[in-house]
């Protein structure tokens, strides 16, 4: 096998060299496309090869979501997870081969979210190595990665892992790019645009396709703003994972307050101090809501809902169907109807389906048949 | 051409016999190699008058084109790539034009062309030192900003328990994040119908079982 990282290195070298501009744009364009494909080809184990890197180590998952922690050595990633969660002896069980420590679970508004620590950085993934391949697997499985960085240490450091989780096909606080793409047998590429492009247009797309052996294909791009790495993308989209990402800037108490408050500034942060106890109740809570789960408290017929003991769901699936599969798989074919109060209902309480979406801090009383 | 020109060219094809071009009886080129890493070439062009050299000769001087290293002259140029590297510039020619003016001006009277471009090579080599020079000064000088940037974060007011906590009021005052979520129409959500005790019960209930 021709050595792929040596393949890497050689298309990086030509992007950095080759000037943009609309003559070079295409080539660019494929290259991109090229560079996605052979990063790709490292992650999956070969054929037939020493796959070491199989399932079977996965940690199970447990809790209603997973926070995988992100961050270089020393940065307090296993001080923070011993402050904030409990260690549940049960989850010791699994054989943590892709991890630095046992995962903690951090309870809060009645939810149980595993937290865990990812190996100090995920370098080698994207090179290929083995054990790199299984963190990158378990950080795909995560709601919320939550990137741990050292308040006293340059922002360099955010951009370099932020670098190394793009190059293995992760991407954070992104919306997966609004691009239909379907795969034909016949029929050759058929490129439909909603609104003008800005950024992207056919020839661009038809190259890119051609360089993955794609000959036919409908694509059909809404957003006018889509990239070409946004493309890529898509024809990658087995291998994209889009996660939300908290960024927690640790040991304010050795910076400034003028530098802290300008870390809590930075998009999508939050500041600790771990060894101190600052921030971590904040940091807890902006953890809580970007996990957007969705509390939904239980009234039985005729006598007040408990309102201690939601039910967690997901928000993207948090119908009154989701709500009825969380107490039993075949509890949906005897539900009637369900009886909600909240902001999901224009007029409390009101009789709803097994389609309606239910939202946060919801009431909701389930009606069966006979 | 007078015989004092001829003999010049003379001199001139001994002293430079691979950067000479003569374009014609009265004209030629010297294409300079500088002795700077990597090498710049500076192409001098003159021209005689009938006269000269009882007049000046007409100079111009343009930069050359980089010489094409075989690869492994340039592998081997690696190793001693030296930080910075500069490109003349056409302010830098015309700089360098002015001295050697001032020179033929100097030397009226006696074939000069030999002094000109001597002195055109060393003006040329210390403008390309000295300009390294300042992009050398220049670079440490933004490297003790960015370091002293960096420093900066280490002074000022400390954290402390309290600081943070008066610190922490505000920002959070200010990002709006202990104001209640507003909700559309000012609507309750199901959990705080039932903590005030305001809920209406499902009519429905009571057709049920
Ligand atoms: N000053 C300071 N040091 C901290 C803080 N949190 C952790 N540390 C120190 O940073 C070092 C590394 O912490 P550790 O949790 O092992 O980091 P990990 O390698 O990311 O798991 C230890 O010496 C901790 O005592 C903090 O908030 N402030």
């Amino acid at each position: 096998m021709v050595n792929i990282t040596e393949k890497i290195e050689q298309i990086q070298q030509e992007l950095a060299r080759t000037q943009k501009n609309k003559a070079t744009e295409y080539h660019i364009g494929l290259l991109k496309g090229k560079l996605a494909r052979y990063r790709q080809q490292l992650l999956e184990p070969g054929p037939g090869g020493s796959s070491s890197a199989g399932q079977g180590f996965e940690v199970a998952k447990s809790g209603h979501a997973r926070v995988a922690l992100i961050g270089f050595p020393s940065v307090g990633k296993s001080s923070l997870l011993s402050k904030v969660t409990k260690t549940k002896s049960e989850v010791a069980q699994y054989a943590f081969t892709t991890l630095t420590s046992v995962p903690g679970v951090l309870e809060y508004e009645g939810a149980e979210i595993q937290v865990l620590d990812l190996p100090g950085i995920i370098q080698g993934a994207s090179e290929g190595k083995g054990r790199g391949r299984q963190v990158v697997s378990t950080a795909r499985t995560a709601d919320l990665i939550l990137m741990v960085l050292d308040a006293t240490k340059p922002d360099s450091q955010r951009a370099i892992l932020e670098r190394e989780l793009e190059a293995v096909g992760i991407r954070l606080n992104k919306e997966r790019p609004n691009v239909t793409f379907k795969l034909k047998q016949t029929g050759g590429i058929k490129v439909t645009f909603a609104q003008p492009p800005q950024k992207l247009d056919e020839k661009m797309i038809a190259s890119i396709l051609r360089d993955y052996r794609i000959m036919n294909a409908d694509v059909l791009v809404r957003d006018p703003e889509v990239t070409v790495e946004d493309f890529i993308d898509v024809i990658n989209e087995q291998h994209r994972s889009y996660i939300p990402c908290l960024y927690c800037y640790n040991k304010i108490d050795a910076v400034s307050l003028e530098e802290t408050d300008r870390l809590a500034r930075q998009p999508h942060s939050t500041v600790v101090s771990v060894s101190e106890s600052l921030g971590l109740q904040d940091l807890i809570e902006r953890i809580w809501e970007d996990l957007k789960l969705v509390r939904v408290y239980t009234k039985p017929k005729g006598s007040k809902p408990d309102l201690e003991e939601p039910v967690i769901l997901r928000l993207k699936r948090s119908t009154v169907e989701d709500f009825c599969n969380t107490i039993h798989r075949d509890f949906k074919d005897k539900f009637k109807f369900a009886m909600v109060w909240g902001t999901s209902v224009k007029h409390s309480p009101q009789k709803c389906g097994l389609g309606h979406a239910i939202e946060d801090e919801d009431v909701v009383s389930l009606f069966t048949r006979g | 051409m007078s015989e004092e020109q001829r003999e010049e060219i003379d001199i001139l094809e001994s002293i430079y016999p691979d950067e000479i071009e003569i374009h014609s009886e009265t004209s030629y080129s010297i294409n300079l190699s500088l002795d700077t890493v990597p090498t710049r070439l500076l192409v001098v062009h003159v021209q005689y008058p009938r006269d000269y050299p009882e007049v000046v000769p007409i100079l111009d001087i343009a930069v050359g084109d980089h010489e094409q290293d075989s690869d492994e002259e340039e592998e081997q140029r690696a190793v001693e790539q030296p930080q910075f590297t500069y490109d003349f510039t056409s302010s830098d020619v015309a700089e360098l034009k002015a001295s050697a003016k001032e020179t033929a001006e100097e030397n009226l009277g006696m074939p000069s062309v030999f002094a000109i471009v001597s002195l055109i090579k060393d003006a040329a080599e210390q403008m390309y030192e000295d300009r390294i020079k300042d992009m050398e000064l220049a670079r440490m000088k933004e490297l003790e900003i960015a370091e002293e940037k960096e420093q900066a974060k280490f002074r000022g007011t400390p954290v402390t328990a309290e600081s943070f906590a008066a610190w922490r009021t505000k920002f959070r005052a200010e990002m709006g994040w202990d104001q209640k979520k507003e909700r559309p129409n000012g609507r309750l959500s199901g959990k705080e119908i039932f903590e005030r005790g305001v809920e209406e019960e499902a009519d429905e209930e009571e057709d049920e079982d």
